[in-house]
């Protein structure tokens, strides 16, 4: 038997590697079962909230495109953010852990809180959350767009200057090379966090496209910069990339630089939404990713205001900070001696045996008698939930949540009494819980009742209440310190759906995703190929795009980047509108989406328009092993 | 097919690496935990250790085959002819190319080497047979285990990775030539930096 000292001998200790490297002790891939983690008793930690980005000095470093088309240092806000590795707690039972993490490199940041006490907490998983009020300090919302043929830079938004300090000499799984996908939103290809460097990117990009989108580990042969490591360590010019996100509502850049190969409209619903930010490294997102870089972005407007007793009467006052609670699941598998444990070789999705909630195992949650939003991102590998608001007992009481939000931000109305919702890989779905109706002292859980054993997809029915995996327990503690004035209001951002004119106007595109002979394909052709798009679809140009999943043994959450789309239709009905069991919010003129489970044979028509943003995009499967298996495709956006 | 048979070893001492024969016990105990250390037969006819001769410490690619497949197989090692190409004088120094054949009572050593002069393979790619229960095992520990019978199921995926470093990934083996060897070189750049 492996002692520890061999472990150390061998450089293998707390990297996770001893169980799952070639190395390594037993796999999945064995057709066995990893041994299981070690036990921690439920709900006696503190659910972690991270902290919130502090804004750095105006670094204006940048690349000249920056300063000619975008940064205004008056108005557009910097944050610096390091990968890192770090140690950190999973819960109070567990050692130590290492994971990769992404950290606020600006002074006075703060890292994970306790969400209902605010006190510090070793739990500081997840990045720092990027808070952002729509046009804050940005183009003023309310003046008109006009065409300027000379361009100034826009202001508003913001820079985030991404710095690689994970360790050059890693053994184990993940590699420390990253790119970082802004998940959500509508942004520069530049900042897209594309998988791969590019040999020839387009050129028609008026602000371009960097030669190096991946960032080296320390140590890369590459000039200095004057930025320091959190450890220590002078940051080369290869281990670092700025992102910049303008924040500006989908279209009011084609209007603005005159554009007129199509009708540009400013499409003021768009961006306010739960978005998240992590690696998306070619080939290695599901190991990267799994060992911790992660955060959330979190956009706010006029109306989804985050401020409960805004004065403004357009603003709906849904519950606001600190009643708004981001609420990220994980699954995870951890060694005795705390480390992390993955399998490189689990082809099909890899799954963990602990529930982690924001970076805690199986956490608890103080919560007084009033609404709560919670903001739900299923930041894992490749499991399913089916969540369920319940008081944990078999055969007790299971109760309704209110369903506002998906990916695409608040829906039309929101979809009251929902029993139940089942979240894909990437989803986002947002609850509001009303705790009024509970007596102080009740106990109560979210629950989540699907099984699933392997990484193809869930397996059949559901567990009885009380019998599934409690993700996070609910102490109602008592009555607010304030009377709580946040509604959900009957109408929350309502849009019409995309109107039939449109539809038959739409150029169509088929993609089905298969595998064949072992392997992930998507029309047939082996994807990951990221030299070559799979299609250009023109600006402005409305687009019918059919996928499909033609292998009825896995299942896959489809994500496309740039925009968000419509679900016109679903195995060619549109899609349910119900608030029962689960709660389906897809269809187009109530939801919003960027990523779409395809069950085994299903298939689903989405509406898209690529607007503002022109260049390489890819459009993937969610499940991260099967993204890193090259199950991902590259389209361009045109002129 | 193959045994054990002493001798064998004198002809995997030819292919063991200094840094393989240089560790104790322990180590080749514990690789055999993981990558089976079966004992397979190249297509040159030597015996040798499927983890400790082949892929400990090495850069490998690793993908599946057998050679009275006619589809899909030709095009895959076609394929990977380009990407032996585009490795250069690096295969067999710094990266190893390793095809295990899914159907060893047919692909036996003569059988594979043959294959391999048809596609003109380099030194550094190693054809590999070896007894259907090894090769199963090797097969379902690299993590292809569609539960079927068809050997076609097998013969899409390229595994490659860093023993040295353990870091493991997986891609279509028809993937451009170019997009394979460039996920493969940061890989190497590591080893050859360290």
């Amino acid at each position: 038997m492996l002692t520890r000292r061999d472990m150390l001998k061998f450089g293998l200790a707390g990297t996770g590697y001893v169980i799952l490297g070639p190395n390594g002790v037993i796999s999945l891939a064995d057709g066995g079962s990893l041994p299981a983690s070690p036990p921690t008793t439920p709900f006696i930690d503190e659910l972690p909230l991270p902290g919130a980005i502090v804004d750095a000095d105006a670094f204006l470093d940048l690349p000249d495109e920056f300063l000619r088309f975008w940064v205004d240092p008056n108005t557009t806000r910097f944050f610096k953010i390091a990968s890192e590795e770090r140690i950190v707690k999973f819960h109070s039972q567990l050692p130590p852990t290492t994971i990769w993490g992404y950290k606020d490199l600006t002074p006075g940041a703060q890292p994970s809180l306790g969400a209902g006490s605010r006190q510090p907490l070793p739990f500081n998983v997840l990045g720092p959350t990027i808070v952002q009020l729509f046009g804050d300090l940005g183009p003023p919302r309310d003046q008109p767009l006009t065409c300027t043929s000379t361009p100034v830079p826009f202001g508003g938004g913001f820079v985030v200057r991404h710095i690689n300090c994970l360790p050059p000499g890693h053994k184990g799984f993940g590699v420390p090379r990253t790119t970082v996908h802004l998940h959500g939103g509508h942004h520069l290809a530049r900042a897209d966090g594309f998988p791969v460097n590019l040999d020839n990117p387009p050129t028609y990009i008026p602000d371009g496209f960097p030669q190096f989108i991946v960032m080296e580990p320390p140590g890369f042969d590459a000039p200095p910069t004057t930025d320091v490591c959190p450890g220590g360590g002078v940051v080369t010019e290869r281990q670092k990339l700025d992102y910049y996100y303008p924040i500006l509502d989908p279209g009011e850049l084609d209007i603005v630089r005159c554009v007129t190969s199509y009708a540009p409209e400013r499409d003021r619903g768009e961006r306010p939404s739960t978005q998240w930010y992590h690696d998306h490294l070619l080939d290695f997102t599901g190991p990267n990713a799994y060992r911790g870089l992660a955060g959330f972005v979190l956009c706010f407007d006029e109306l989804d205001s985050g401020t409960e007793n805004d004065p403004n009467p357009a603003a709906l006052r849904l519950p606001s900070a600190p009643y708004d609670i981001p609420i990220a699941l994980q699954d995870k598998r951890f060694a005795a001696d705390g480390s992390l444990v993955f399998s490189s070789f689990d082809h099909d999705g890899f799954l963990g045996d602990k529930f982690v909630v924001n970076g805690a195992i199986q956490p608890y949650l103080e919560v007084k008698r009033r609404k709560y939003r919670f903001r739900f991102l299923n930041a894992s590998n490749a499991r399913i939930y089916r969540i369920f608001f319940n008081d944990g007992n078999a055969g007790g009481q299971t109760f309704p949540m209110d369903m506002i939000a998906t990916e695409g931000g608040l829906l039309s109305s929101p979809l009251r009494g929902a029993v139940s919702f089942m979240i894909a890989m990437a989803e986002r779905y947002e609850m509001v819980i009303d705790f009024s109706k509970f007596s102080t002292g009740s106990i109560l859980y979210l629950e989540n009742r699907l099984p699933q054993s392997d990484g193809r997809k869930p397996d059949d029915g559901l567990l009885p209440q009380g019998s599934g995996n409690k993700l996070l327990q609910f102490r109602v503690t008592g009555d607010p310190p304030f009377p709580d004035n946040s509604q959900v209001p009957d109408v929350l951002r309502p849009f019409a759906p995309i109107s039939q004119a449109e539809i038959a106007g739409a150029l169509r595109r088929s993609f089905r995703f298969d595998r064949t002979d072992g392997a992930w394909a998507i029309n047939d052709r082996f994807a990951g190929d990221l030299d070559t798009p799979i299609a250009t679809p023109k600006r402005g140009q409305p687009e019918i795009w059919h996928l499909e999943n033609s292998s009825g043994g896995w299942w896959h959450p489809i994500h496309i980047h740039s925009e968000f789309f419509r679900v016109l239709a679903r195995n060619g009905r549109p899609p349910s509108i119900t608030a029962r069991n689960p709660v389906v919010a897809e269809r187009d003129g109530l939801a919003r989406k960027d990523t779409i489970l395809l069950k085994g044979g299903d298939s689903v028509d989405v509406f898209l328009r690529f607007r503002d943003h022109l260049g390489p995009f890819v459009f993937h499967c969610h499940n991260m092993e099967h993204e890193d298996m090259a199950m991902m495709a590259r389209f361009d956006v045109v002129p | 097919m193959i045994t054990r048979r002493t001798d064998a070893w004198v002809a995997v001492a030819s292919l063991v690496l200094a840094a393989a024969a240089a560790t104790g016990g322990t180590h080749a105990a514990l690789a055999k935990t993981y990558l089976p250390n079966v004992v397979v037969r190249t297509q040159d006819g030597a015996w040798v250790r499927f983890y400790e001769d082949l892929i400990k410490d090495k850069v490998v690619l690793i993908n599946f085959m057998f050679t009275s497949c006619t589809n899909q197989c030709p095009r895959t090692t076609a394929n990977l002819v380009k990407v032996a190409e585009q490795l250069g004088d690096r295969l067999g120094r710094d990266v190893r190319m390793i095809s295990v054949t899914l159907d060893p009572a047919t692909d036996t050593p003569a059988v594979l080497r043959n294959y391999s002069h048809r596609y003109g393979t380099k030194p550094g790619w190693y054809f590999v047979t070896g007894r259907q229960k090894d090769i199963d095992a090797i097969r379902t520990r690299l993590g292809m285990r569609d539960d079927t019978t068809d050997l076609m199921q097998h013969t899409g995926m390229l595994v490659y990775g860093n023993d040295a470093t353990g870091q493991w990934a997986a891609t279509p083996a028809l993937a451009q030539p170019r997009a394979i060897v460039r996920s493969v070189m940061p890989l190497l750049q590591r080893t050859t930096n360290e």
